[in-house]
């Protein structure tokens, strides 16, 4: 799976460091002073990387916990996230990281609890509940037998009594969250769209059954679940495809106990579009008519107002009572 | 269509260039300032370009110049160097290229299948005989990624290294036949590498635009209309799933900007809509 790791040379004897190369032995290793050498240069193909991904193992210096953009969070609390990795084993054409990285390598860093004492800090500094998101740069679980993040986290996390935590994830890598017992202020958020959706955009993901026969595993075990329904597609069919889709993730979950759902078009940033649809020129998606407005591409304005509500009366039907927020950025 | 990468292959010597000048039936297509080759389809050509790291990124520039450079065009540095412990006539990839006393590091990528082991690379000015410990030797390879670094796709470019001398065997029991000899016992090894690279390509290629060249013939576009042609006719193929649009449909347009519209209105049908 990884070929190439490349490492922080002031990083090589960090334990982490060591036993992810025992996990690739036959992976060619090449030293590096610093990992933005190899991930921030010029010249790459984001599309020939995704490919065949290497590994660079860093240190994360500088700022490692971010406040989240407007329109991110959940209603109301403050929201931060904190990228332990960027980049995603998943290969999903919507994916903002595609305009956003000049490279598809994964980083992982190692330094967890230097992340751990700056959530630590920032959770300090407040009595009210305070959210991390740690999958915006990456998934959060979907590297988990390798970066074995929540085995840190989740208990770390259990210290501090006003941080939340979410873990947003396609992956159903839940083993770590099985094997231990369920934190009050983790909340497990899984991203679902239809099948049709999955197998056109969301390359090399679970399919939809997979990821909910996971999330049922994780509510029967007693973790928070929330449902995020962000990008939603638009296709020809679209009130067909996502009236079944959403009444197929509804059945066998338990739709009332869940903590939250969000709602979100398919929006890009002006500048991540541009370099998208450059890098997959027949891609539909990025060929379709799309409104430019605000510094943001997205669906035209009646189209996009009209699929939110639609969606939001059908969730409602389905999960009544529990928040829905809409997302927007 | 997608159009066919260029490869090309940059020797500092003669007898480095030979065997591949042979295997690839290349023939010389340009005299000064540097000898560059070529094969039939000019699809391959390989420069001589001296020795030294100035010299190798000057011949780069050369060859850059000589035609558009597109996003898959690959380019690869062959030649020999010397290293402390690899035997004799073995050969290894750059994964990590300096020069001798510069900070400045260049990472070739990896991706594509190979078995050829990697090493670091540091390009010096003079011969050296006293080879760091894990390093290849040479006095090139840090010129050529300056250069081709410039202007090719990074996870494109290669450096790749034949042992000449080492810490048994010293430079001076290098001629010009032995590293003829050298270079011609890694031909198959080469000739692997650039099938790989060429296959790792094609989804960096860029796609021939007949249609527009065409449609641009007709009407008058501005170089900013130029460019939105091109990609609105994309557009406009990679919607029409059955391909009913042809370019038929612009024959009534008077002008450049009739075109711009008909294509956008063309656009917007194709696309998936929700109806209130």
């Amino acid at each position: 799976m990884i070929e190439t790791i490349y490492i922080e040379h002031a990083i090589r004897e960090h334990p982490r460091v060591a036993s992810i190369r025992a996990r690739f032995p036959n992976a060619r290793v090449i030293s590096c002073e610093h990992y933005g050498e190899v991930f921030n240069r010029g010249g790459q193909n984001f599309r020939l990387q995704k490919q065949r991904p290497a590994l660079l193992l860093a240190r994360k210096i500088g700022r490692r916990v971010l406040p989240v953009p407007d329109g991110y969070g959940l209603d109301g609390a403050e929201g931060y996230y904190f990228s332990h990795m960027l980049n995603c084993l998943y290969d999903c054409r919507y994916c903002f990281l595609q305009g956003m990285f000049r490279s598809a390598h994964y980083v992982l860093f190692v330094n967890y609890e230097d992340f751990l004492d700056d959530i630590s800090a920032q959770c300090a500094r407040s009595n009210e509940a305070q959210w991390f998101f740690s999958g915006y740069d990456c998934d959060s679980l979907a590297l988990e037998p390798v970066s074995r993040f929540t085995e840190t986290f989740i208990p770390a996390f259990a210290q501090i009594d006003n941080a939340w935590l979410e873990l947003r994830t396609k992956s159903t890598q839940i083993r770590s969250l099985l094997d231990c017992t369920p934190a009050p202020r983790v909340v497990c958020a899984f991203s679902l769209n239809p099948q049709t959706v999955i197998d056109r955009l969301e390359h090399r993901t679970p399919s939809l059954a997979a990821r909910l026969n996971a999330l049922r595993k994780l509510q029967r075990h007693g973790w928070h679940i929330a449902l995020r329904f962000d990008p939603l597609i638009l296709e020809d069919d679209f009130r067909t495809q996502y009236a079944t889709f959403f009444r197929t993730v509804f059945e066998g979950i338990e739709g009332a106990s869940l903590h939250s759902i969000t709602l979100g078009n398919f929006r890009l940033p002006r500048s991540h579009f541009q370099r998208m649809a450059n890098l997959y020129p027949d891609e539909r998606l990025f060929a379709q008519n799309l409104d430019d407005g605000d510094g943001q591409i997205a669906y035209p304005h009646a189209s996009a107002e009209g699929m939110l509500a639609w969606c939001e009366e059908q969730v409602t039907a389905l999960a009544d009572g529990v928040p829905i927020y809409i997302q927007s950025t | 269509m997608p159009t066919e990468s260029l490869i090309t292959l940059v020797c500092a010597l003669p007898s480095e260039a030979r065997p591949l000048l042979e295997h690839y039936r290349l023939a010389q297509v340009n005299e000064k300032p540097f000898r560059v080759f070529a094969n039939a389809e000019l699809s391959l050509r390989l420069v001589v370009s001296g020795i030294g790291v100035e010299a190798c990124a000057t011949a780069v520039g050369f060859c850059a110049g000589l035609q558009t450079n597109r996003p898959s065009d690959i380019w690869v540095n062959i030649g020999v160097a010397g290293h402390r412990d690899l035997d004799i006539g073995s050969v290894a990839l750059g994964a990590r290229i300096q020069r001798d006393g510069a900070s400045k590091n260049w990472y070739p990528g990896f991706l594509f299948d190979t078995h050829i082991p990697v090493s670091e690379v540091v390009s010096f000015n003079e011969p050296v005989q006293d080879y760091p410990a894990g390093t290849l030797c040479d006095m090139e390879a840090a010129g050529f990624m300056a250069a081709a670094s410039r202007v090719g796709n990074t996870d494109l470019i290669q450096v790749c290294k034949i042992v000449s001398d080492n810490a048994s065997n010293s430079l001076a029991n290098i001629n010009r036949e032995f590293v003829t000899r050298l270079v011609q016992q890694q031909i198959p090894a080469i000739e692997t590498l650039l099938s790989a690279l060429r296959g790792c390509s094609e989804a960096a290629a860029d796609f021939d635009d007949d249609t527009a060249r065409s449609i641009a013939s007709q009407w008058h576009f501005s170089q900013t209309q130029r460019l939105r042609l091109s990609r609105d006719l994309r557009r406009v193929a990679t919607l029409d799933s059955e391909q009913r649009w042809t370019p038929a449909a612009l024959d009534k347009c008077r002008s450049g900007r009739e075109v711009l519209s008909q294509l956008e209105n063309e656009i917007a049908r194709l696309s998936p809509q929700f109806a209130p």
